[in-house]
């Protein structure tokens, strides 16, 4: 124990460096989506309103449980990896895909929801950034999904070589992420009056 | 990277709480605008916060990716907030 306080552990990214890259890339473009969201909000604030309460906050709120839900069990997967158990954490990375998928068929439903009403891209500004937003999270969450698929069937063969590790952090650290641009677009687009 | 399973446990139960807390700010009707959407904003910052600390393990990053997460909460926080009382709340 006061080993580890003289020799603190270095610090490090987990997964690739250049994988890294491409979070802050990814996350950089998402931010500055949600900064013209912002400004056009500004300019047109009657538009933007009614297209917020023509939303369904409580689909988007069971989506925001289920991703927190999600992530938890993966970065509990992740754990449960690095203590070589793993059967536990090949159940803990199929219990996230279950969720991404449970996301994706709630996200799908909504937006059948929204099409049915008569709200399109091209309805209002408010409902070509709505569209826009989060059918690009929700292709980067279906890609994550896929991810995890893959990597949970590498984890699963149990073979423990560093690339396999390096994928799982890779896939953890970018399903987290789909995670953190959830946490922005659900109040922004949502909640905030 | 790697947390305890009562780390990750805390993290999980503050993600959900913050996001009931948001959610009855938003729908309460005694709530003005403007304050529920800085506390709705406010919310989603700590909840990226919590996710960066305790799921991603970003404070072992090393300091400039460190930095560049901090300022990315920040400048998103600040942004969106500004631009809502531009345009009125």
């Amino acid at each position: 124990m006061g080993a580890d306080r003289l020799a603190p552990r270095p610090p490090s990214l987990p997964g690739d460096a250049g994988f890294w890259t491409f979070i802050a890339a990814d996350a950089t473009l998402f931010a500055l989506l949600f900064f013209q969201f912002s400004l056009d909000r500004s300019s047109h604030v009657a538009v933007f309103g009614a297209g917020q309460r023509a939303l369904l906050v409580p689909l988007g709120a069971v989506n925001t449980l289920v991703l927190v839900t999600s992530s938890f069990l993966l970065a509990s997967g992740i754990r449960t990896a690095h203590r070589r158990d793993v059967r536990r954490a090949t159940w803990l990375i199929a219990g996230t895909v279950l969720l991404g998928v449970v996301f994706a068929v709630v996200k799908i439903t909504e937006y059948w929801i929204e099409l049915a009403s008569g709200h399109t891209l091209s309805t209002s500004s408010f409902f070509m950034y709505y569209f826009v937003i989060t059918g690009i999270h929700l292709l980067h969450l279906i890609v994550g999904v896929i991810a995890l698929v893959i990597i949970g069937v590498r984890v699963r063969r149990g073979s423990g070589a560093r690339q396999d590790r390096l994928l799982l952090e890779c896939g953890a650290s970018y399903w987290h992420l789909i995670d953190l641009l959830w946490m922005f677009i659900f109040p922004l687009l949502y909640l905030a009056r | 990277m790697i947390q305890t399973r009562r780390a990750l446990s805390w993290a999980w139960i503050a993600l959900v709480a913050l996001t009931l807390l948001s959610l009855v700010v938003a729908e309460s009707s005694g709530i003005a605008g403007g304050v529920a959407t800085v506390i709705v904003i406010a919310a989603a910052a700590v909840k990226g916060r919590v996710i960066l600390v305790w799921f991603m393990g970003v404070r072992w990053f090393p300091a400039r990716w460190r930095l560049f997460f901090d300022t990315w909460l920040l400048v998103n926080v600040s942004v969106i907030i500004g631009f809502h009382f531009l345009g009125g709340m």
